[in-house]
């Protein structure tokens, strides 16, 4: 390693630097004041550097590399923190900073307990874009992505075995029979997602806490262990727990609790993490001054960036 | 600086991006909206009307599709709930008043069985059409916050306004007026 050395590495370490927010966006750590001064004594250095060789071409790639260092200074402290948009089923969620509305699909009982369902982007300016399990997708200076979450499809009927509708009143969908266990409660020391829901026509209101395979191994639920599955407490309207109304049942199972028969069907619904990313023209115009000074200095006619 | 061309268009290049990206971020500053709760059937207002093949009380396909060129009432609503008990004989009397005008009143029952949905019927003597939403399709596509639901949908086929609660005749008769006299 040489005295020049650390100088040199100045421009692509910053480079990499902000790359690094379109490979991984939802990183917290882009948006904050450490991040934007590591930037910002990277292009500080950069500068020192270019008024030291001097020459067009390391300007060129000075310039380039201190576009690259603005974008992602701009994304990184002024972009918003990664947010999650979480929406029941069927419902919409417009997004005005992206330009566009989120269309959550309707999705029955089969597509929760597969998990692929996809959201679908549309916007103004543009074609839809369809967001499915594992797709990222670039929209101005965001980065859109799924992520999986629990979710459960009940199934509600009396002993005649007549369909039951069921509420969320303190939900966004108030008829919706996805649960998309976006409450947290702490149960015998373990963390579990929670909801809740009610079968109006029965008079009875129901607590539902999701366990993961592990987290029913931990419990060491009895036949449950290590199997995924949701717990029902059964309350009745007034809210007072019925007795022996308690119980678990997996995917797939009918369990009949205080008059009812739940049946639910466990998997995932999406939701969208939106990450601020560098502006795309930004990566471009400065990724190719400082590329095309490289390549030129590499080549040797030229005042160059790398000596 | 200004004896190299070169150095100048790098350099105002570089104020340009950096502009631009500047201003672009203070515009994305405030995250997305509508991800608290729903704002209910009355923000769906201008959007087209989704539609869920289901079934009747025949047990026959049908859909808010298949009335496409009319008025629709759209009502959801379920037998265990009072107030959409209660708003039933008017839904009947508007229907029979204005179906020649081409009106229809289409109700959707929520979460119930079919038989269900049919013994209703027959008790409340209802003779416009029904469907049985099992699996609350419209409910969660019509962002019903509460039951009974009526959404009022154009001749093309556009949601005119979405009303959350139980409605007299003459609140009916002015929710779909407009919409009637409009095709007239």
């Amino acid at each position: 390693m040489n005295d020049r050395f650390l100088p040199q590495a100045a421009a692509p370490a910053a480079i990499a630097f902000v790359l690094a927010q379109d490979l991984f966006p939802a990183w917290s750590g882009f948006h904050t004041w450490q991040y934007a001064a590591v930037l910002a004594i990277l292009a500080i250095v950069v500068l020192q550097h270019a008024r030291h060789v001097r020459g067009t071409v390391a300007l060129l790639g000075a310039a380039g590399a201190l576009i690259v260092v603005a974008a992602g200074v701009g994304s990184g402290l002024l972009g918003p923190d990664t947010e999650i948009v979480q929406r029941p089923p069927g419902t919409v969620a417009p997004l005005p900073d992206v330009g566009a509305a989120a269309f959550f699909p309707n999705a029955a009982a089969s597509a929760i307990a597969a998990g692929t369902a996809a959201i679908v982007l549309r916007r103004l300016d543009g074609p839809a874009i369809e967001i499915g399990p594992g797709d990222r997708r670039f929209v101005s200076a965001t980065e859109l992505q799924l992520v999986s979450s629990p979710a459960a499809y009940v199934e509600a009927r009396d002993g005649s075995g007549n369909r039951l509708t069921i509420t969320q009143p303190a939900n966004p969908a108030f008829l919706s029979p996805v649960l998309l266990f976006g409450q947290r409660v702490t149960i015998a020391g373990a963390d579990l997602p929670a909801d809740g829901f009610a079968v109006p026509a029965a008079r009875r209101q129901i607590k539902a806490f999701y366990f993961s395979k592990d987290a029913s191994q931990r419990a060491r639920a009895r036949g449950m262990a290590g199997v995924e599955s949701v717990l029902f407490a059964v309350d009745d309207e007034a809210g007072k727990s019925i007795p022996g109304a308690i119980g678990f049942a997996r995917s797939g199972q009918t369990i009949v609790l205080g008059g009812l028969h739940l049946h639910p069907t466990l998997g995932s619904y999406p939701s969208l993490a939106i990450s601020a990313v560098p502006f795309p023209p930004a990566l471009l115009i400065g990724g190719l001054l400082y590329f095309v000074a490289l390549g030129l200095s590499l080549i040797g006619k030229h005042p160059n960036i790398v000596s | 600086m200004l004896r190299n061309p070169l150095a100048v268009a790098v350099a105002i290049v570089a104020i340009v991006v950096v502009v631009v990206t500047y201003r672009f971020y203070f515009a994305q500053v405030g995250g997305p909206e509508g991800n608290a709760f729903s704002g209910g059937p009355s923000v769906l207002a201008g959007a087209p009307a989704q539609s869920y093949p289901l079934i009747d009380l025949a047990g026959k396909s049908d859909s808010l599709d298949r009335y496409r060129g009319r008025v629709v009432l759209l009502n959801l609503w379920a037998s265990w709930c009072a107030p959409c008990r209660s708003e039933t004989p008017a839904l009947e009397r508007l229907y029979e008043a204005e179906r020649s005008k081409g009106l229809v009143v289409l109700g959707v029952d929520q979460g119930e069985s079919l038989h269900v949905a049919a013994s209703f019927a027959a008790e409340m003597k209802l003779h416009y059409p029904i469907l049985v939403d099992e699996e609350q399709l419209y409910g969660r596509a019509y962002e019903s916050i509460g039951l009974p639901t009526s959404v009022i949908v154009d001749r093309s086929g556009r949601i005119v306004r979405g009303i959350d609660g139980e409605l007299t005749l003459a609140q009916m008769r002015d929710a779909v007026g407009p919409s009637l006299r409009a095709s007239e």
